[in-house]
């Protein structure tokens, strides 16, 4: 079953690029560019969210504390280029360095541990 | 409990210097992820659709190979390298002299005037971080109201566990806009400004597990640095 990602990042490039490695991995992708842009998702709830730290209109981990709330079973990863980000609200903060053949595989675990009933 | 105890000026001239390199470093790690990203997706496909090309072309392989181990090294120096903050222990850190020391430290324009000193409190952090925190903070305020004059209200407070400082201006204010980028590295809207102030803030924030949170107020605008408690309000 195709698992649904919602990636919110600023960054053109980081867009098409992530999109593309994680759509290859047989993910589908809801693309934003901002906080306001990811909350227009509405009710859509997703397997997934990566959300960049930094973004126009605010941080990432505003969006993961609403995203905790209102779909506890979404995976929350924040993606971050700081080395000392915290964020409470995220099942994992991954550096803007990691692997890129690892991020889909690494995501589809996530999911599956979370479906087999971790919870938030 | 502590207080403020090395000249806060060289500490602010350090987190210049550590906050301008965590935003480069926060900027050239995108540009590296895109860039890996992208050879990754290409050699993926390559090595799919383009056996031939592969066999014919060593080079082909080792270049993907290349840039991948040299976009590791790049990371490499980007940890390795540049100066990054040294971590420094938890403190219960006297918050009336932090701000006594932050007030002291800050010119104030002519025409700007502090309200008096707020009440001790205890909060958990290192005094000389909170310090140039509350520096930065009392510096934006003093800035927004330069051209016109007006007050800036320090006040603190208790909220269970954790304990306030707010930095208060009855300036112009910031557009809604302007307040949602505030904390961007390298954001501002005063020529010759870095716009890394709000960005030391947060960071030092950070470290002592609080948040700052900028908001418009009745006039002007609010800052308030929200910091843990330290047992016991003194």
């Amino acid at each position: 079953m195709t698992r649904t990602i919602l990636l919110v990042d600023d960054s053109e490039v980081i867009q098409l690029t992530l999109s593309a490695l994680l759509e290859d991995h047989g993910h589908e992708l809801a693309v934003a560019g901002s906080l306001a842009e990811a909350r227009a998702f509405g009710d859509r709830a997703f397997d997934a969210a990566l959300v960049d730290l930094n973004l126009p209109d605010g941080q990432g981990t505003h969006l993961l504390a609403e995203l905790r709330a209102r779909w506890p079973e979404t995976v929350r990863v924040l993606m971050t280029g700081d080395d000392k980000a915290v964020a409470p609200d995220a099942d994992l903060v991954l550096g803007k360095g990691s692997d890129p053949g690892e991020i889909g595989a690494l995501l589809d675990r996530m999911i599956d541990e979370r479906r087999g009933g971790r919870g938030a | 409990m502590t207080a403020p105890h090395v000249p806060l000026q060289a500490l602010l001239r350090r987190f210049v210097v550590w906050e301008a390199t965590a935003v480069l470093r926060h900027d050239l790690r995108n540009h590296l992820a895109a860039v890996r990203n992208a050879t990754f997706y290409l050699q993926r496909r390559v090595e799919a659709l383009a056996q031939d090309l592969i066999a014919r072309d060593a080079r082909v392989p080792k270049f993907f190979e290349l840039t991948a181990s040299e976009l590791a090294a790049a990371e490499g120096l980007i940890a390795d390298r540049l100066p990054q903050l040294p971590e420094r222990p938890d403190r219960v850190v006297d918050l009336g002299a932090v701000v006594a020391a932050a007030t002291a430290h800050v010119d104030l324009p002519a025409g700007v005037v502090r309200s008096a000193p707020p009440a001790m409190l205890g909060a958990l952090g290192d005094a000389d971080e909170i310090a140039i925190a509350v520096v930065c903070l009392i510096d934006n305020a003093a800035e927004a109201l330069a051209p016109t004059g007006g007050t800036i209200e320090i006040t603190n407070d208790r909220d269970g566990s954790h304990v306030m400082i707010s930095v208060c201006d009855d300036g112009p204010g910031m557009a809604s806009d302007v307040l949602a980028r505030a904390f961007d590295g390298g954001f501002t809207t005063k020529p010759g400004h870095l716009g890394l102030g709000l960005n030391i803030v947060r960071r030092i924030a950070g470290r002592a597990g609080g948040t700052v949170e900028l908001a418009a107020a009745a006039r002007g605008v609010r800052a308030t640095l929200r910091l843990r408690a330290a047992g016991e309000t003194p």
